[in-house]
């Protein structure tokens, strides 16, 4: 027979547990809005029942409830897949953002554009062309080729700032990998001990998971948690972040290895590059290794190609372009005469062939009467009008030019250049197109995370009933065992 | 999750209405090389022909004041050359007295200085008989040697295109022994002189100089007829470009404000949705 008393202690421990489980939902709602927070769930179960002999037989008797655990709604195969759609996300995002930058610095199609630019400066020529003797159309030439070399000058400012900021972005990426990493590693040593003592803090994972979340917008991540073999008896976890591909562990545990950027390389206009190495050794990776990263995985690497290859890459056309004009254009200005019987003048500076220091030769910019149009006679146009024609193509160059110019630039440089701008435009394209389809990726997964962990007010609501009943029948069955000990106690008294 | 759903599809919704209100603000479809690429190059290479046409058209005009001019002078030449015939024929009767023969030498040196004037004719400031050399007279008045060359005055009108706009000064007044001014001045000398076999013979001159201008002038006809139909067809090719870039980057305001009507529709529809979809929760049915 068990303890009068019994059923006082029952109903104390479902009080008790009522209670608690009703503090949990109270949690729940208070963090519904709280980022990165998982529901927290009540695992209550039954306590170990007392055996009763009864009749040469034992009765199981239920002994009420106690909390068991404390648990985070958490499915780690959606967090993966969360995190891995998260890098590409990021990646296409900082790639379609800087790219977009770049589509704004070249302004095209626009009144204000380079092939604007470029049209006017043919068509001065052809100006010049039917009145050499016209001084005002000496000046036009001169004055459009300015505006010509201002904006090739000009983009080719703005591409090398634009690689500066890139540069820089980077920077701050490492230094912000570098605080993740040490974020996470605290993190680990507190979880550690929490779980060391048998607890299972769910609030600190909670921000373990926010901080690997944030460092998957940057680089690919994987994590990795296995049981920490030294305790049997309880569950102690070593939590493990790689990063990069193939993967190289940035916190093992309680160690975080920290990036450094080397200033490695010049870029474009004297601009450093940031080459991102290890500081320290870790598992598989040794201070001074270059940090690999995957395909398309993380705005770090976004920022990294499109500094390195895309910037380049395009200055590197528009370096072309300038030289083109700069070469054809002084082809045949210098076999002309001018006015005054000179012959071999340069129009262009011979010297400067990229976009950045395209300008006129010297004597140009002296005097516009050494602009060449022809053989020397004051209303010969020839020469002139075969600049002009540069605009369609290269028939009026010498044929070796031709055969060179064709080869390198195509139909004529117009086209050279529309194609590079349509090129930058494909590039786009499918940076805002894999953008919108990662985007789309991202918020399915996003949604199967927050369906599995999110805080839904109308599930809490009804938990919040649920306990408060509970807690209301418990407190009622605590009022009955009083009463009926009052029962009891009065029994035999006579009055 | 709702309102995360909710608050994408109005983004989205925006977005599509910032695009279009983009589209028909500006008048164009593309705006930025990513709206169109391929579209974007035929712009540019579009815009680039359209350019060189106009500039080619604007040549043509100027080369047509220049012929026209050149014509008109060739004109007057001609009457003035006739003028002269008839002052020959009138010369060469032998019954006219040695005043009379004087007064018609003058006239003819009056024609002989007309023609060094017309000569020198100018378009703005340059000398339309002098060849390339535009900047000397073909006969310069101060009796010096002159600079004038006979090479062709060239207009670019068309790709790779270009045409002779000028009269060769040259070959329009000839050397110093056959020239028409050689022949004027033998001509007036001879009348005053009575050299009546000299007057006789300066007709056959006359009339081989009158067939060298009007030659002349046929061909300048012939090449201002060619710029003339070159002028309309640029014309034509320009209107015809502007079309095509018209109907390359251009947006069709009729569907652009039919989809900007749509997109601010879906735009309502969400937000009204919206409005129903955040609000309630049991909290709200719960006493």
């Amino acid at each position: 027979m068990n303890s009068t008393f019994f059923g006082l202690e029952l109903s104390r421990r479902a009080l008790e547990s009522q209670q608690v489980a009703l503090n949990i939902t109270g949690h729940n709602i208070a963090n519904a809005n709280t980022q990165g927070y998982t529901r927290q769930i009540a695992n209550l179960t039954a306590t170990m029942p007392d055996t009763l002999p009864a009749m040469g037989r034992n009765l199981s008797l239920g002994s009420g409830v106690t909390l068991d655990t404390i648990t985070r709604a958490r499915d780690s195969f959606v967090d993966r897949q969360f995190r891995s759609e998260t890098s590409k996300q990021s990646y296409w995002t900082a790639k379609q953002d800087s790219l977009t930058k770049v589509e704004d610095i070249i302004n095209e199609p626009s009144d204000n554009s380079l092939s604007n630019d470029m049209n006017q400066f043919w068509t001065a020529w052809s100006d010049l062309s039917k009145g050499p003797e016209n001084s005002g159309a000496r000046s036009v030439v001169r004055e459009r080729t300015l505006t010509l070399t201002d904006s090739l000058h000009a983009i080719s400012t703005q591409i090398s700032d634009r690689q500066n900021d890139l540069d820089s972005q980077v920077n701050v990426q490492i230094s912000q990998i570098n605080v993740y990493a040490n974020q996470i590693k605290d993190i680990n040593d507190q979880i550690k001990r929490a779980e060391v003592s048998g607890d299972n803090p769910n609030d600190l994972r909670d921000s373990r998971d926010s901080l690997v979340d944030g460092l998957s917008k940057l680089v690919n991540v994987r994590v990795t948690e296995t049981k920490d073999p030294n305790f049997t008896d309880r569950q102690v976890n070593i939590y493990r972040v790689d990063i990069g591909d193939p993967a190289q562990t940035l916190v093992d545990d309680g160690v975080a290895s920290e990036l450094e950027g080397v200033n490695a390389a010049t870029g474009l206009g004297g601009n450093g590059i940031t080459v991102v190495q290890w500081k320290d050794s870790n598992n598989n990776h040794n201070a001074g290794d270059s940090l690999v990263l995957g395909q398309a995985l993380g705005t770090l690497q976004a920022n990294i190609e499109t500094r390195d290859t895309f910037l380049t890459a395009l200055q590197g056309k528009y370096d072309t372009l300038a030289k083109g004009i700069v070469t054809a254009v002084n082809e045949l200005h210098q076999a002309g005469t001018t006015g005054t019987g000179t012959t071999n003048v340069s129009f262009f500076d011979a010297n400067n062939l990229t976009a950045s220091t395209i300008s006129l030769d010297g004597s140009i910019t002296a005097d516009i009467n050494n602009i060449v149009t022809g053989a020397g006679a004051s209303g010969d146009g020839s020469i002139a009008t075969a600049i002009s024609s540069l605009s369609s193509g290269w028939s009026s160059l010498i044929a070796a030019s031709q055969v060179a110019n064709k080869t390198t630039y195509g139909t004529s440089l117009g086209d050279y250049y529309g194609s590079t701008v349509a090129q930058l435009g494909v590039d786009v394209q499918q940076a805002n197109r894999m953008k919108a389809g990662e985007d789309v990726l991202l918020t399915n997964v996003t949604n199967q995370r927050e369906s599995n962990s999110g805080v839904s007010l109308d599930e809490e609501m009804t938990n919040l009933v649920k306990f408060q009943k509970s807690y209301s029948a418990a407190a009622r069955m605590v009022t009955m065992m009083d009463d009926m000990l009052s029962t009891i106690m009065n029994m035999g008294i006579t009055r | 999750m709702l309102s995360q759903n909710l608050l994408r599809n109005l983004e989205s919704a925006q977005g599509r209405m910032d695009q279009l209100q983009n589209q028909l603000s500006s008048g164009h479809r593309i705006n930025r090389p990513s709206d169109d690429p391929v579209g974007i190059q035929n712009a540019m290479r579009l815009k680039s022909n359209i350019s060189s046409v106009e500039q080619w058209k604007s040549n043509a005009n100027e080369a047509l004041d220049y012929m026209n001019t050149a014509d008109s002078t060739l004109g007057d030449m001609t009457s003035m050359l006739q003028r002269v015939r008839e002052l020959t024929v009138q010369g060469a009767n032998g019954t006219l007295a040695t005043v009379d023969k004087g007064a018609i030498a003058d006239e003819v040196d009056q024609i002989s200085n007309q023609l060094k004037m017309m000569a020198n004719t100018q378009v703005g400031s340059k000398y339309i008989f002098s060849g390339t050399a535009t900047d000397k007279e073909l006969i310069p008045l101060d009796g010096s040697v002159s600079q004038a060359n006979g090479m062709p005055v060239n207009f670019e009108v068309g790709n790779n295109l270009s045409i002779d706009v000028s009269v060769s000064g040259q070959n329009l007044f000839g050397n110093s022994t056959s020239g028409v001014l050689a022949t004027l001045n033998n001509l007036s000398a001879d009348l005053r002189s009575g050299n009546s076999v000299g007057v006789n013979s300066a007709l056959g001159n006359i009339d081989a100089n009158i067939d060298n201008v009007v030659t002349l002038r046929a061909g300048l006809g012939a090449r201002t007829n060619r710029m003339t139909a070159l002028q309309a067809q640029l014309d034509y090719t320009s209107g015809n470009l502007q079309d095509n870039l018209s109907s390359i980057q251009d947006a069709d305001m009729a569907t652009s404000i039919t989809d900007f009507t749509n997109a601010q529709n879906v735009y309502k529809a969400a937000l009204s949705v919206g409005a129903k979809i955040i609000q309630p929760s049991l909290v709200d049915f719960m006493r």
